[in-house]
């Protein structure tokens, strides 16, 4: 696998369904073997954007590049990837090891090493146990884990990972979690849509938040702001107007406001808290805690996507 | 055979033994297929007139005719509509297997079953014939004409039931209305079945083989349009 080669590379992407566009000029690449986050609200285009980029819909306009090579009707580029949709569809009336054996041959897996390797999948997604159950006797998160391991069988150079964790327990996300890192480790690109923003921050290199169009795409610190850390200070009582001026005045003090009894401060940096708490008590005020909140990716998200018409 | 035609196969056939209604009609219907020809062969006169054995063996022999159209089309009509609403088809088309491997395992799955069985019971209601039926029946049920008919034309017919049920459970969106589409689609097939019984085409060897070109020919542009309709990207995007 050539590793100076995008794993995934979306150039000038748009996909319209009658009048309605579902994706506009959609531009980005993820380089091999990383883990990158692909973000936004319900109809922003993720699903679309995701079957674009492995060939099941024609775009409009654009091309899509799977480690240099077109997608289309050639199977060869299939076979470098791994796909759990966004529900698990998976057949109902087979077992677990059935469901990842055909997907096993239709992957190409020789038998010689299929059953090391369903044992690998099976283990991972932590249904060793249930593999001789029938799927449809499954709870929803099982059938999302059969899903995942179903996704692993082909040992994919590139897994796309639709809302992997949704319907699963914490144990079973915090699971998954470590299996994407366990990818990562392996060199496997992982292309992960997820609703859940602190899940994309925790394990993803990059994110690109798209509505319809593509809003941001960067590293997760990159899209939490400018740095600023908002620190809460609780006070006896609400602050004077000139506490809140001396405040002001601080080195690195961006902002400063009344938040009931206590003050709201924008910092650049951690360095402004004692010199503001020295100024407080030298003015007489009681200080009963301070509390740093760093921006988080959700906010950077609402943010974007609430600014978009 | 291509191996990914040969998974889709064997896991159809997987899903087949699981579903207990499917194996039973499976089962039953050629049963019922064998049951009337061997009941109605029981009750003929030992000394039947030579004219109304020709009758007769015509009529048992398109009996099984109809087997391999009334076996594969409900199966056939649920396999790409069904894939569908057990949202299972987005990860089978984003495997290797290509748009005509799928329909080849799907067809074969379907088909093969019906072929077998259709053939199966017309061994056995010659061996009935052999044991038990007046011997102008008997002599017209063994000549060489019923065993070709039934041979030659049994899979071109199930090719035929078979390619009509995929494309409309390509084309529809829901599984009940390509269900009763394709029960409906076997009507021509028993149409021509009631053009030999009424003498409109005489019942001949020869008859049977330019009827069943025919139907090759059907079978070959059937397929052709299925392949062509067959469209990923509807599939996974039409409501219903």
């Amino acid at each position: 696998m050539r590793r100076d080669v995008p794993a995934i590379a979306a150039k000038g992407l748009t996909k319209r369904f009658g009048e309605a566009t579902a994706v506009e000029d959609l531009s980005f690449t993820v380089r091999a073997g990383e883990v990158f986050g692909f973000l936004g609200p319900n109809g922003a285009g993720k699903t679309t954007t995701v079957r674009m980029l492995i060939g099941l819909l024609q775009p409009g306009s654009g091309t899509v590049r799977l480690y240099g090579e077109q997608v289309g009707a050639d199977d060869a580029i299939r076979r470098r990837i791994g796909v759990m949709a966004e529900t698990p569809g998976l057949y109902e009336s087979l077992t677990v090891e059935e469901n990842l054996s055909y997907f096993a041959d239709l992957h190409g897996v020789e038998a010689a090493r299929r059953p090391a390797r369903l044992d690998d999948c099976l283990e991972r997604a932590g249904l060793g146990e249930r593999r001789h159950d029938r799927v449809g006797t499954l709870s929803k998160g099982l059938r999302q884990r059969a899903a995942l391991a179903r996704a692993l069988v082909g040992s994919p150079d590139i897994l796309f990972l639709d809302e992997p964790t949704a319907g699963l327990d914490p144990e079973a996300s915090a699971a998954v979690r470590k299996l994407i890192e366990d990818l990562r480790r392996s060199g496997a690109t992982v292309f992960l849509t997820t609703h859940r923003l602190e899940e994309a921050a925790r394990v993803c290199d990059r994110v690109a938040i798209l509505n319809t169009r593509l809003l941001t795409i960067g590293r997760p610190d990159d899209l939490t702001g400018d740095g600023t850390l908002t620190i809460n200070i609780a006070l006896g009582g609400p602050p004077s107007p000139q506490t809140l001026q001396a405040l002001a005045a601080l080195r690195g003090v961006a902002s400063v406001a009344a938040a009931g009894a206590g003050i709201a401060l924008q910092a650049e940096s951690r360095e402004a808290v004692p010199e503001a708490v020295r100024l407080l008590a030298s003015r007489g005020e009681d200080v009963y805690s301070v509390t740093e909140t760093a921006p988080t990716l959700e906010e950077a998200y609402l943010d974007l996507v609430g600014a978009e018409p | 055979m291509n191996p990914r035609i040969r998974a889709v196969i064997r896991k159809e056939f997987r899903d087949y033994r699981r579903h207990r209604f499917i194996l039973l009609t499976m089962l039953i219907l050629p049963a019922a297929f064998v049951a009337i020809p061997v009941g109605a062969m029981l009750s003929l006169p030992d000394d039947i007139p030579s004219s109304a054995a020709r009758f007769i063996a015509a009529q048992f022999t398109l009996i099984f005719l109809i087997v391999p159209v009334a076996l594969p089309t409900t199966i056939s009509a649920h396999s790409i509509i069904g894939e569908r609403n057990q949202r299972s088809l987005e990860p089978l088309l984003s495997t290797p297997l290509s748009d005509r491997e799928l329909l080849w395992g799907k067809a074969l799955a379907a088909g093969a079953p019906a072929v077998a069985a259709a053939w199966g019971i017309f061994g056995l209601f010659l061996l009935f014939v052999s044991l038990g039926a007046p011997p102008a029946v008997a002599e017209r049920m063994t000549a060489p004409g019923p065993a070709a008919a039934v041979l030659g034309a049994v899979p071109v017919i199930a090719a035929l039931a078979v390619v009509v049920s995929l494309l409309i459970s390509e084309r529809s969106s829901d599984v009940r209305v390509a269900q009763q589409l394709a029960a409906f689609s076997t009507l021509p097939v028993i149409g021509l079945a009631a053009l030999f019984t009424f003498g409109v085409i005489d019942f001949t060897p020869f008859s049977v083989m330019v009827v069943a070109a025919a139907v090759v020919i059907l079978d070959v542009l059937g397929w052709r349009l299925l392949t062509r309709l067959f469209n990923r990207e509807r599939l996974l995007t039409r409501g219903g």
